[in-house]
């Protein structure tokens, strides 16, 4: 009897998770849609993030395009995310871009809509790339831990965590000044 | 111990696998981890970043081809008989990859005919390797009415390509993600190799050839990730001498990068490096490419 309950309780546990890994990626799909005249890239990816990792895409830029990228992040995180380009010809930072912790302040993370005033929308971030020859970026992206309380009985706790939906979004177009055209 | 005790202890395990296999996340370590050290304290990067490898697809190279001094030719693509030798699971996913990239090079360059033709085996294929949800109905009627829709071929086979990783990903199938990949990426580089000519120095198709060298590598490293699978430790072996041929060349330091034709708000990058290919390496990428590529056509691998 006894192992029925623990097998049974292990089944119940793991359906939460299994149901989150399965579909909080696929909801951000929707970010994935390109607006012209940009075109949708096939190498837009999404991994399933636990607070406390880092995370690297590699991605390969083609001399002859230009390319776009945004990030969209679970709300799980809230905001909590540090995002870093490296140029991987040159090694060089070129982009860094924090997200909310305790340093900086609430309202400058790169996941945050703004308002466009000239668009007079609402706009989600975007970084345009333009590569002089074929290179690769390495985009890391450091989900930050939560936050642990402490509430004074010394007692060390489990750390908390959470899982949530991490999405590159890649769109590219032809280099108007491309000598392929 | 009673049948039913038997079958609750290997659920019990089952279910330790799967939590275990949930934890791992989409991607596994790769080799070459991020040591990064860099200088903002905002960022600390450690040895166990979790990597994921990105590989374009066939329509990157072609739509950067067409409208070049590249001529079609149907004589590069796959035969369209060529899809009875696919029975295995491997070879019917690799398959999907490289009927794609003929798909995308039929579209790419207009060729309205041959597109139907290789969109009709896609298809099939997609049936075999449980991905037919794609080609529904819908995306028939679009086909068959390309001109009074002002739709166009590329719009659609692009459309279809993001339904396909759409599926893939949501469906978790990232080895079938890997094989296709492979497939769609030999057989764009064996057609882009089989169209050029005769090799000129600084030309940019030569260039976009050996420049394939990062992807290449992406490719590689990705499939190693995957190597527990005994379809992809096999492709990886097949892909040795275009490995071997890619390591050869040589990545020069540019003294004088030229960084014009960005846009205002556009971050420049590259431009201090470049991959070179001699014509002796380009005609030994040609020969191997097309040897590994039309064994794996053959299904003989």
């Amino acid at each position: 009897m006894k192992l029925i309950k623990i097998t049974l309780l292990a089944i119940i546990m793991q359906l939460p998770l299994w149901a989150s890994a399965q579909g909080d990626c696929s909801s951000f799909f929707k970010f994935r849609k390109p607006a012209a005249p940009y075109a949708y890239n096939d190498q837009s990816s999404s991994a399933m993030c636990v607070t406390g990792n880092n995370y690297e895409f590699i991605l390969p830029l083609t001399k002859g395009k230009d390319y776009r990228l945004k990030f969209y992040a679970g709300a799980v995180f809230n905001n909590r995310v540090n995002f870093k380009i490296i140029d991987q010809s040159t090694h060089e930072t070129i982009l860094d871009l924090p997200g909310e912790s305790r340093t900086n302040e609430e309202g400058t993370a790169v996941l945050r809509d703004y308002w466009d005033e000239n668009k007079n929308k609402d706009v989600h971030p975007y970084f345009d790339f333009y590569p002089v020859t074929s290179t690769s970026l390495k985009i890391i992206i450091e989900v930050l831990p939560v936050p642990q309380g402490d509430d004074g009985s010394g007692v060390k706790k489990q750390l908390k965590q959470e899982r949530g939906c991490i999405t590159v979004v890649i769109l590219d177009k032809p280099s108007p000044k491309s000598s392929f055209k | 111990m009673t049948k039913i005790h038997k079958t609750l202890g290997l659920l019990l395990l089952m279910s330790v696998a799967l939590i275990f296999s949930n934890c791992k996340g989409d991607n596994t370590n790769g080799n070459n981890s991020g040591n990064d050290t860099s200088d903002n304290n905002t960022t600390h990067i450690t040895e166990d970043n979790i990597i994921t490898y990105l590989i374009p697809s066939p329509r990157d190279m072609f739509s950067l081809l067409s409208g070049e001094n590249i001529q079609f030719s149907a004589d590069v693509l796959n035969s369209k008989e060529n899809i009875d030798k696919y029975l295995d699971t491997k070879s019917k996913e690799i398959g999907f990859g490289i009927y794609s990239a003929d798909l995308a090079y039929t579209a790419a360059f207009e060729k309205t005919n041959e597109a139907v033709e290789y969109f009709k085996i896609v298809r099939s294929l997609s049936d075999k390797i449980g991905i037919s949800a794609i080609f529904n109905e819908s995306l028939l009627k679009r086909i068959n009415h390309i001109p009074e829709n002002n739709d166009s071929l590329l719009r659609i086979t692009n459309d279809t390509f993001y339904d396909i990783v759409k599926f893939l990903e949501q469906n978790d199938r990232k080895n079938s993600m890997a094989l296709i990949s492979v497939g769609g990426w030999i057989e764009s580089l064996y057609i882009v190799v089989n169209l050029v000519d005769e090799y000129k120095e600084n030309d940019v198709t030569i260039q976009l050839i050996a420049d394939q060298k990062n992807v290449f590598e992406n490719l590689i490293l990705s499939l190693e990730q995957r190597q527990n699978d005994r379809n992809i430790k096999t492709i990886i072996e097949e892909l040795k001498p275009i490995k071997d041929v890619y390591d050869q060349l040589e990545v020069i330091k540019v003294e004088a990068p030229v960084k014009t034709g960005a846009q205002e708000n556009q971050i420049i990058v590259g431009g201090t490096t470049k991959i070179v290919i001699t014509k002796e390496q380009f005609l030994l990428l040609k020969k191997t490419i097309s040897n590994v590529r039309n064994k794996i056509v053959a299904n003989d691998v």
